[in-house]
């Protein structure tokens, strides 16, 4: 598993980096330039592209926890954790560049609407998740009480997405939306007009989408891998403190 | 196809939108540092294991040979 994780993780890394180039050329030569806005827009190609694989990766640490609860194996915990890391460092990511949109947008760094305040209880309840495993120290019982907690964690990303269509709030309705949808935002919509320029800035979105799933995907390797050698170390220690004892 | 881009918002009345720029230099100079910090942080701790793991196989080849 090892050797097919050592091939695997260069390609991964190299694949991200090629990916995050392109589409940082893409956001900043090939996407128009938004009407209203101008160019702090061009932040919402990453936002929502670190929204979205945040999203996907508590959703693949609620999918490891079930399939550690169905069968308590090792790589299912640790596909758990590594991802919820992840997920946490694109929920920052998000969290800061829509903060420093919202500045020009909004007038305002930060507002505690209901997404934004959704947002953050999802952050906060997932760095609960490492909170939570640092207190058990047996292997198993971490595990299983690891995977029941992703699993709950799971509603906080449901109603952090729900909620700007649920609830009035100040925060754009991106995908499926209609102006009858983002009833509330209160600043008014704009559409984008359809053609060359709507269909460029959707093809920036769609690459900015596949490079943080990409890098997500390299991180998750990374990672993985990462908790093999802190195994490897452990058993290796345990096998020193042996022989010391057997003195 | 792409009538999802819908921003319900706009900028405050009165602020010229190409002044946004430096926004736009922030908002992507925050998220990379962010990403930045992350891969240094596993790029360390990989290092450290490997450190450590050489450094517990030479304890044990020690005692083997002793």
């Amino acid at each position: 598993m090892s050797s097919r994780l050592d091939r695997i993780i260069p390609i991964l890394n190299w694949a991200a980096i090629v990916m995050v180039v392109v589409s940082l050329f893409m956001v900043f030569f090939f996407a128009p330039n938004e009407r209203t806005m101008g160019n702090v827009q061009r932040i919402f190609y990453f936002h929502v592209g670190a929204a979205w694989v945040a999203a996907i990766a508590f959703f693949v640490a609620l999918a490891a926890g079930v399939l550690y609860l169905r069968q308590p194996l090792a790589k299912w915990d640790t596909i758990a954790l590594a991802s919820v890391e992840i997920g946490l460092v694109f929920t920052t990511m998000t969290i800061v560049s829509g903060s420093i949109w919202g500045r020009p947008a909004w007038n305002t760094w930060w507002v505690w609407s209901p997404r934004l305040t959704l947002i953050t209880v999802m952050w906060l309840v997932y760095v609960a998740y490492f909170m939570l495993r640092s207190s058990i120290e047996d292997e198993e019982k971490r595990g299983r009480f690891g995977a029941v907690y992703v699993i709950a964690a799971f509603v906080t990303v449901i109603m952090t997405y729900a909620s700007v269509r649920l609830l009035r709030d100040i925060h754009p309705v991106v995908f499926g939306a209609t102006a009858a949808v983002a009833q509330g935002a209160e600043q008014g919509l704009q559409e984008i007009a359809p053609g060359l320029d709507s269909a460029r800035m959707g093809m920036t979105l769609t690459v900015a989408v596949i490079t943080f799933s990409l890098l997500y995907a390299a991180w998750l390797a990374n990672r993985y891998r990462l908790q093999q050698l802190t195994g490897e170390a452990a058993s290796l220690k345990a096998r020193v403190v042996t022989r010391l004892q057997q003195r | 196809m792409w009538s999802f881009f819908l921003l319900a918002a706009q900028l405050p009345e009165g602020v010229d939108p190409n002044i946004t720029l430096n926004y736009m230099f922030l908002g992507y100079a925050a998220m990379w540092l962010v990403a930045l910090l992350y891969i240094a942080s596993l790029a360390s701790r990989q290092h450290n294991l490997h450190k450590e793991i050489k450094l517990l196989q030479q304890l044990l080849e020690e005692d083997k040979e002793s």
